[in-house]
């Protein structure tokens, strides 16, 4: 199993710094070699969520170093903590800067393309029903990847083991691949009716895949 | 290098009429979250405010090491008091920087 993470900011500033902190998430394996599939995307039609980071994670070891790691707190920190002078990141009520979950690389692969992420609070019991409706569109309308899962990451942001926060805002996962932007915004209406029906509320985010340093060609 | 101790030196920008009411704010609400969350203020301190310009308030916290940065980062994020000194603290802030420091030779100086 891996640990899938996903980063979600609304930024707000100065061209320059947006740019500085892409190149710092889009450079960041290159520094620290624990952090896998990395990429960013810019993301659309979700105001004020504009930026996107996704990466994995070997194990919860591998993580604890990506999180003390200087170039974490002294170069990604330096735009993500309002503590830090050059703060770029806003704050919002949609509860996606960290978001995530467990599963096996070859669910979640995508040598190039896009991603819609869904981020949801589950209806109680709803589990199974959402299972088969992302299992159901796997394959369909141009989704190549459809992962569902529950969102493990969130209460365990500090080391991937302890909670920190036992309550998070969403309850579940849902990651969809495409070949492009074009076939991801085009997918959205087949599930969309029974996905809401089996929710109490989704968070939506469509971004074309900017590959990091490293950013794998395979699964393995 | 050895990354250790690290020093977190925040520089701000802020208006002369300001610095006092920051420093207070630093002092009286922020450092003691800080404190609390094993990240100690060893020095705060200003430049001139008979200069015509912004001052810059410098403040300085310590931990043994980027693990402990990062164990601090966990608690004081978690601490109400830490939330509430920054929405004071922010919007007397005009620009600045933070960066991290590690000693370079030994004893040159803390």
């Amino acid at each position: 199993m891996i640990l899938r993470r996903f980063e979600m900011y609304s930024f707000e500033g100065p061209t320059s710094a947006v740019e500085a902190f892409a190149r710092a998430a889009t450079e960041c394996a290159r520094y620290i070699p624990e952090v896998l599939h990395s990429a960013i995307g810019q993301i659309k039609g979700a105001p004020p969520l504009n930026f996107a980071w996704e990466q994995a994670y070997a194990s919860p070891q591998s993580y604890c170093r990506y999180m003390e790691h200087p170039y974490h707190a002294a170069l990604l920190d330096r735009y993500l903590m309002i503590d830090s002078p050059e703060c770029i990141l806003t704050a919002n009520a949609l509860g996606v800067g960290l978001i995530g979950y467990q599963a096996e690389p070859e669910e979640f692969f995508l040598p190039s393309g896009a991603r819609r992420v869904i981020a949801m609070q589950l209806r109680e019991g709803a589990e199974a029903d959402f299972a088969a409706l992302a299992a159901a569109h796997l394959g369909k309308d141009g989704m190549l990847v459809s992962v569902f899962k529950d969102n493990w990451f969130g209460p365990r942001w500090f080391d991937a083991e302890t909670i920190v926060d036992p309550n998070p805002m969403h309850s579940h996962i849902w990651e969809q691949g495409f070949a492009n932007l074009e076939a991801a915004e085009a997918n959205s209406s087949a599930w969309r009716s029974e996905a809401e029906s089996l929710t109490d509320m989704m968070v939506e985010m469509v971004y074309a895949i900017e590959p990091g340093y490293g950013y794998a060609t395979s699964a393995g | 290098m050895n990354l250790a101790p690290v020093h977190i030196v925040d520089t701000a920008s802020v208006d002369p009429a300001d610095a006092m009411r920051y420093a207070e704010l630093v002092r009286d609400h922020l450092a003691p979250a800080m404190h609390d969350a094993g990240a100690p203020m060893i020095a705060l301190r200003t430049t001139s405010d008979a200069l015509g310009e912004d001052v810059l308030v410098q403040v300085v916290w310590s931990v043994e090491n980027h693990a402990g940065w990062n164990r601090a980062r966990r608690n004081f994020f978690t601490d109400p008091r830490w939330h509430a000194a920054w929405a004071d603290l922010a919007p007397l802030r005009k620009g600045g920087t933070r960066r991290f420091y590690y000693p370079l030779i030994e004893g040159a100086g803390a």
